[in-house]
């Protein structure tokens, strides 16, 4: 099993929530970390791929 | 409480905001007992250099930030039943698996779904996690 390298991951997360929230990384940086918190509360309410209910 | 059209007061001063805060316990492991008072809101600069630190395997850089930015108190004591300084030197007096269980129930705290909800396959709770959710 092939796993991506951290700095590739952190760079994905970062450029995603950058993209998201259409903000500049240094913007990102400044921002409280329980944003990711939010984020996954977020994620918990999107529709199943499967049967199109929330997860 | 709200009041309205109240006799004229000066608004008090020096309330502080309240910090988010967490306190993680350990039943079931071998530090049950052990009781630990974590800061929640920490920048996102601070985050990704604590996951740097934790990935380029220096853990001592590791144990220091996370003492400086995020451990707040504890009750943890030494052989002798002095206590131990809730700061980097004390992150590093510690058990490294302390240390780890520590800042993995810290991440899961600042990243985490809350309880009731279930963590689905988009759990963010680690780095992974989190760029494969950003990607959906």
């Amino acid at each position: 099993m092939i796993t991506k390298p951290w700095e590739l991951e952190e760079a994905e997360l970062i450029d995603g929530l950058c993209q998201r929230y259409s903000c500049l990384p240094s913007q990102l940086m400044a921002e409280d970390v329980t944003i990711l918190r939010m984020v996954a509360i977020v994620q918990e309410g999107q529709p199943d791929e499967a049967d199109g209910k929330p997860g | 409480m709200v009041a309205i059209n109240g006799a004229k007061a000066e608004v008090r001063k020096g309330f502080r905001l309240p910090e988010k805060t967490a306190r993680i316990t350990f039943e079931g492991t071998d530090y049950d007992g052990a009781e630990i008072q974590l800061r929640l809101s920490v920048s996102f600069a601070q985050f990704i250099a604590l996951r740097e630190s934790a990935q380029g395997e220096d853990q001592e850089g590791m144990a220091r930030l996370f003492g400086q930015n995020v451990l707040m108190d504890w009750n943890l004591e030494d052989d002798d039943g002095k206590p131990i300084p809730a700061d980097g030197d004390g992150m590093l007096a510690i058990p490294l698996e302390l240390t780890n269980l520590i800042v993995q129930h810290w991440v899961e705290a600042v990243s985490g779904v809350p309880a009731p909800l279930e963590p689905q396959s988009g759990d963010i709770s680690t780095l992974a996690g989190a760029s494969i959710a950003m990607g959906e």
